[in-house]
């Protein structure tokens, strides 16, 4: 959404609470002028007065800045592989609402069904049955151009084996996605990567190739990388398989993060010390869905 | 990287392992297509002009021997044979033109005879009807030079067109009241009687009235003709000559003229025939230019096979090379598809790739292949006993871009049939390791 429609929302949201502008600035601490300014598109607020306003505003961070409540819904989705006569129930109809700002774990046994549920989440993979709405939309409608603009915009995939093109640098590989998106301009498209990898403490790695990297390293290149055209939903399907504790332990801080800046972040995961980073803690077994903690 | 295009992509994959080596690959296969079509051309080329047009490979030399006049014309009542004449006409007759002389560069022009059969395709104008007529070839290069290695060598912005000279004339003068040295004059006396001969001697103008095509005789370019009796009238009938002294220094000169005969058969197909003919009736001959098919073909088609094989064994390469390069790459493409690419987008970054590889081939071939073509070039004519520079054998370059268009085409088709393929597969299957 841009500076504009953020205005909007903002006026719109005010005066669904019946207060002036005056009042608004008052509860901010900041002057009219500012409020009129964040109203008419002019400015954004600073990002310590973001939290605040959301507050007093009753939205979430996300909504602030997508103008719509951003969840993905899931309803009796079923995935059935077929094999030879034989039957491979992956995912068994499960029922369930992510919602953003949110850090949600999947644990379970291998063969569970949660690479097939994230896939599907991605939409890399269509199901057989039952529904997946992404902000209302049902998924299955879309066509392949609409399916790409979605993966291109709305979803940061993050894999066990990073997969980055070993011929791109750093800031190149996270680069990559911007190629495919007309919306980041192109002379910002660096200083946005560069930007990136600060947020993944690697601003003095970005020169360098990924044979280079540590295991952890490239894998924060590649969550940079997936943040690449700000995405709300982020899918990491065990990122940490390959790395040792204390990479771990950096790469979900990194997680943990990008759900308080508002992101939808779903972490397929073995290790069992996500659960002190997730907010949400959903477990499979057979294909079926489970709530193993919330709050 | 700036992150303006797509393409920046493909020239970063540029840098990896496999493309030099497969670029050795399609540039080995790039020479040897060349070579091959250059053979082919070359055969081609040959095969026409031996069979239809030359009228060296179709001439043979009777040696007078002790074989009276009336003997040797016994050989005209032999099957297929054309023309049976006294080897004089075989000389040619080297004019230094004045006409075409220029500031750095001098006229020089030789003329011919034109027997019958000549082959001789008559591009401007028309034929030889009296006897001071001449035909002068369409692309006219009325000059000789050589550089440094013995090559002739001909300047293109020098070269004429024939036809506009149709109607002018030029002068020549007869060899045959030429002075010849003789064996007790001194060289002064010499020179004065040749001066003598040069303010005296009267010109005889000829009329040029056609233009040939000199690019099917394996002509050069200076060569024109005139009629058979001009050119007996213009060229002396000596051929060379000795001088031998004994001790008491007292010299002998002798001169030679031309005594045998020259013979020419109607078709290439009938020489062995008249070759027969003559062995029986006791002559003595040699051919004009000793050329034998057999040989040829095999000097041909060794080459030919060669390039064949190497061509199916390259193809097969670059088409397993793309597959297994593909086929490594299958996680970038599926990595590529999860980023949100579209199944263009992806295809365009390879074929990309694979284009300016191919191109870069394409040149470097193309460089390796200009120095192998002079060594083969060289080759071919040492071993078919050709003179050397006389016949172009280098592919046009129409045909060489046409080539690479071709493999261009080829190698694109099969590297998007092969994406298309994994495109159409589950991105989590590309990613894993189950494929
Ligand atoms: N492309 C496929 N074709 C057939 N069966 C599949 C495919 N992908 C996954 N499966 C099957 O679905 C089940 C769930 O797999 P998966 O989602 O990868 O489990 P997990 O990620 O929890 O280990 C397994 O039994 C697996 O064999
Ligand atoms: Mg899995």
């Amino acid at each position: 959404m841009d500076q504009n429609k953020i205005g909007m929302f903002i006026s719109e949201k005010r005066k669904e609470l019946n207060i002036t502008q005056e009042e608004l600035a008052e509860l901010m601490n900041v002057s009219k002028n500012a409020v009129s300014k964040w109203e008419r598109g002019l400015n954004l607020p600073d990002a310590s007065l973001m939290k605040n306003l959301c507050k007093i505003l009753n939205i979430s961070l996300n909504e602030f800045f997508n103008g719509e409540e951003n969840n993905l819904e899931l309803s009796e989705l079923t995935k059935i592989f077929e094999k030879k006569n034989e039957k491979i129930i992956a995912v068994d109809h499960v029922t369930y609402k992510f919602e953003p700002g949110k850090l949600y774990a999947i644990m379970g046994h291998s063969g569970s069904g949660k690479s097939t549920l994230l896939n599907i989440l991605g939409t890399l993979d269509k199901q057989t049955t039952g529904e997946y709405k992404i902000n209302g939309k049902e998924t299955i409608k879309l066509n392949d151009n609409e399916l790409n603009y979605i993966r291109r915009k709305n979803v940061g995939f993050i894999f066990q084996n990073y997969l980055l093109d070993p011929n791109l640098r750093s800031y190149e590989n996270v680069m990559l996605p911007m190629f495919v998106n007309n919306e980041i301009k192109k002379d910002e498209r660096k200083t946005r990567a560069l930007k990136l990898l600060e947020y993944v403490n690697l601003e003095n790695r970005f020169n360098h190739y990924p044979k280079e990297l540590s295991g952890g390293e490239q894998q924060r290149v590649a969550i940079a990388r997936s943040l690449a055209n700000n995405p709300q939903l982020i899918i990491a399907d065990e990122p940490t398989g390959n790395l040792d504790e204390k990479n771990e332990k950096i790469i979900f801080e990194i997680f943990r993060k990008l759900a308080n800046d508002g992101k939808l972040v779903i972490v397929v995961s073995h290790s069992d010390n996500i659960v002190k980073y997730a907010d949400v803690v959903l477990y499979m077994k057979n294909g079926r869905l489970g709530v193993y903690n919330e709050g | 990287m700036k992150g303006n295009s797509i393409y920046e992509i493909s020239y970063k994959h540029l840098k990896e392992k496999r493309n030099i080596i497969f670029s050795i690959i399609i540039v080995l296969l790039i020479i040897v297509l060349y070579i091959t079509s250059t053979i082919i051309n070359f055969a081609l080329q040959y095969q026409n002009n031996i069979n239809k047009k030359s009228l060296n490979a179709r001439t043979l030399i009777v040696e007078r021997g002790s074989k009276t006049d009336e003997e040797l014309n016994q050989i005209s009542n032999i099957n297929h044979v054309v023309l049976n004449v006294s080897d004089k006409y075989r000389a040619q007759f080297p004019v230094s033109a004045e006409e075409f002389d220029e500031k750095d560069i001098k006229g020089n022009i030789v003329f011919n005879p034109l027997l019958i059969n000549n082959g001789i395709k008559i591009i401007n104008g028309r034929t030889i009807e009296s006897d001071y007529e001449i035909l002068i070839p369409e692309e006219f290069y009325p000059h000789v030079d050589f550089n440094d290695y013995g090559e002739e060598v001909i300047y293109l912005d020098k070269i004429i067109k024939g036809k506009d000279l149709i109607g002018k004339s030029i002068k020549v003068y007869s060899e045959r009241e030429h002075p010849v040295k003789s064996i007790n004059q001194s060289w002064s006396e010499y020179d004065e009687l040749y001066n003598k001969w040069i303010e005296t001697r009267t010109p005889i103008s000829l009329t040029i009235v056609g233009t040939y095509d000199s690019s099917v005789n394996l002509l050069e370019k200076n060569t024109c003709f005139m009629s058979l009796k001009m050119f007996d009238n213009v060229k002396s009938d000596i051929n060379g000559g000795t001088a031998s002294c004994t001790q008491d220094n007292i010299c002998t000169e002798e001169w030679f003229k031309y005594v045998d005969r020259m013979i020419v058969v109607d078709e290439y197909k009938n020489l062995d025939y008249v070759k027969n003919e003559l062995n029986n009736m006791n002559f003595s001959y040699y051919p004009v230019l000793n050329f034998d098919m057999g040989t040829f073909k095999m000097l041909v088609s060794i080459p030919m096979c060669v390039g064949l094989i190497i061509s199916i064994i390259s193809i097969t390469l670059i088409r397993n090379f793309i597959a297994k390069k593909l086929y490594n790459k299958r996680k970038e493409i599926g990595l590529l598809k999860t980023l949100g690419f579209d199944n263009n987008q992806i295809i365009n970054i390879y074929s990309k790739e694979n284009n300016i590889i191919l191109s870069t081939c394409f040149i470097i071939g193309f460089i390796i292949y200009m120095i192998i073509v002079k060594t083969i070039k060289y080759y071919i004519y040492v071993a078919a006993e050709l003179e050397y520079y006389s016949m172009n054998i280098e592919i046009p370059f129409i045909y060489i871009l046409l080539l690479i268009a071709l493999l261009l085409l080829l190698s694109n088709y099969i590297l998007k049939k092969k994406i298309i393929k994994y495109l159409s597969y589950n991105v989590s299957d590309l990613i894993g390791d189950s494929l």
